[in-house]
């Protein structure tokens, strides 16, 4: 058999070529297709408006700041030289961020200024109130566990009398956090599941229609990647067209729901706008879709093909 | 060239050839002939890979195809060209399309592409029809589209298996003259078929098969 010497097209045109006719491809049915988009779109969607959300409770919550605190109360014998002493010490242990000394004193006019005590303190003759020192952890950062233990400490260090860990909502948004980020790795693999599955099946009809032609291509010499490839490629299209129809779908979403959230947002915080994925995010989602078809288009090969070859 | 050494085709408990051995050399033409069921198709069957022979050896010139690897058939199905029996062209793609195939499988570059597909379909006189679909040709053109497939890569070896099968008694004389053409250039080539009443008028050997076993070699 005679050949021309360079004869044979690179690799990368061949690949380029296969892309663009699996697009020019999907012309051909055009309702049915759009319609796998489409519901390849809507699971790919709702994976990605979990973490649209999540993202912008993440950043509300990110805004309001609301640090935990540790308050140690001193015994009634300490005084203000030695709360001052222990103030500088605490000031520099590795977790903590801040430290502030409320003398007693301090703390009745506190007291005084809202609740107007003149006469209590003069009947009782002496200051009450023992002198309280406010511990500010680094945050974020340490664990629910870790400030927990930071507290037992400080407790037990002397003039301490008590401490006292504020972190209800702490731990409350630690897990709930937890929880959603959970939530939303298992829904999102779910999800890609029923992409690479919805792929996978629409790919396996398509495979069907196709017997007779593979079949022809077969006998006269095509290998088994080069009857694999326009279905794989297929498979992307698919989960890449869905990708960007999804984005489009996300992008739709946040710009209708960034008024009301802007109104709300002005009874609470200065201002708050709507976080957009960004373009890591958006390709990320987009391209991972693309792969997802491609698995899916993979698993309908493999097992639909083999038996012609 | 093609060889058969002592080859033996079972499908079940159905013997299709039995102890079939002939040599056909390079370059020469030979017809496949015998009652419907006599094993012709098999043995072409087994040059393309097609079907393994449960005993005996098929050789295409000096290498044994017997024991070939899966991976590897499809190359030696390139290095081949095949006529098959019923219609079959692709109904979506243009007549050039099809014709193109093998070289596309074989990834040439498209300037050499169109210009090899343009000749094979000028050698079966059916360039005018290049941009056609399939089904806008009649029986007999696409007889000879699947004509210019086969040979558009210029294989060493032509296979077609009943290639006149439905075409009148004109079409087929003209269809066998193509061949008769193709192998003075200097193709290989063995061709099936039971109309030995328009094989018999040709000068070319005839292998005939009954019930699985070689019975006849008329040069
Ligand atoms: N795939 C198959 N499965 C079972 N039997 C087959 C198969 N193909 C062919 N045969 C049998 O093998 C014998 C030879 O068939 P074939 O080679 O097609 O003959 P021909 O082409 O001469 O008509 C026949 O008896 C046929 O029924
Ligand atoms: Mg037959």
């Amino acid at each position: 058999m005679s050949k021309p010497t360079r004869r044979q097209a690179s690799y990368l045109s061949m690949h380029a070529r296969s892309f663009i006719r699996s697009l020019g491809d999907l012309t051909r049915q055009p309702i049915g297709n759009a319609m796998t988009i489409l519901v390849i779109a809507i699971a790919i969607v709702l994976p990605a408006l979990f973490y649209f959300v999540g993202m912008n409770v993440k950043a509300v919550a990110d805004r309001w700041h609301d640090q935990p605190q540790i308050s140690l109360y001193l015994t009634n014998h300490t005084n203000d030289e030695q709360a001052r002493q222990l103030t500088e010490a605490l000031q520099k242990r590795d977790l903590v961020a801040s430290v502030i000394y409320i003398s007693p004193d301090q703390g009745w006019e506190a007291l005084d200024q809202v609740l107007h005590l003149k006469t209590l303190k003069e009947q009782l003759g002496t200051n009450p109130l023992p002198g309280i020192i406010r511990v500010t952890p680094r945050w974020p950062g340490p664990t629910p566990e870790a400030l927990k233990k930071l507290t037992d400490q400080l407790g037990d260090l002397s003039h301490v009398q008590d401490a006292e860990l504020d972190v209800g909502w702490v731990k409350r948004l630690y897990y709930i956090l937890n929880i959603a980020q959970r939530l939303l790795i298992g829904v999102g693999c779910l999800f890609a599941l029923a992409v690479v599955l919805i792929i996978a099946n629409t790919i396996r009809l398509s495979i069907s229609k196709h017997e007779r032609e593979m079949a022809i291509l077969t006998l006269l010499g095509a290998s088994k990647s080069f009857i694999v490839r326009p279905f794989l490629y297929r498979g992307f299209v698919y989960g890449l067209l869905g990708g960007v129809l999804a984005r489009v779908a996300l992008w739709a979403l946040s710009n209708w729901l960034s008024e009301p959230v802007q109104q709300l947002s002005a009874t609470y915080l200065s201002q708050f706008s709507l976080h957009e994925l960004d373009a890591l995010a958006s390709a990320i989602l987009i391209v991972g879709s693309g792969l997802l078809g491609w698995v899916g288009a993979k698993l309908a090969t493999s097992t639909q093909i083999a038996k012609h070859l | 060239m093609i060889r058969f050494d002592q080859v033996s085709k079972r499908y079940g408990k159905q013997t299709a050839l039995n102890q079939v051995s002939f040599t056909l050399p390079e370059g020469d033409m030979a017809f496949l002939t015998g009652h419907s069921g006599a094993g012709k198709t098999s043995i072409l069957r087994l040059i393309l890979c097609q079907e393994k022979a449960n005993a005996g050896q098929v050789f295409l010139g000096n290498r044994s195809i017997t024991h070939i690897k899966k991976r590897q058939v499809p190359l030696l199905r390139r290095q081949l060209g095949f006529i098959a029996q019923e219609a079959n062209l692709l109904e979506d793609q243009t007549v050039f399309q099809n014709v193109a195939l093998p070289l596309i499988i074989d990834r040439w570059h498209s300037n050499d592409l169109s210009g090899r597909t343009l000749a094979a379909l000028d050698k079966v006189q059916l360039r005018h029809k290049a941009n056609c679909k399939p089904h806008e040709l009649s029986g007999g053109e696409q007889q000879r589209i699947n004509i210019a497939r086969a040979i558009v890569h210029k294989p060493a070896i032509l296979l077609a298996d009943e290639p006149t099968g439905n075409l009148d008694p004109e079409l087929a004389k003209d269809i066998l003259a193509l061949f008769d053409e193709l192998n003075r250039c200097g193709m290989t080539i063995l061709i099936a078929s039971h109309a030995l009443d328009l094989i018999a008028t040709l000068p070319h050997r005839i292998l005939t098969l009954s019930h699985g076993q070689l019975v006849g070699d008329h040069a």
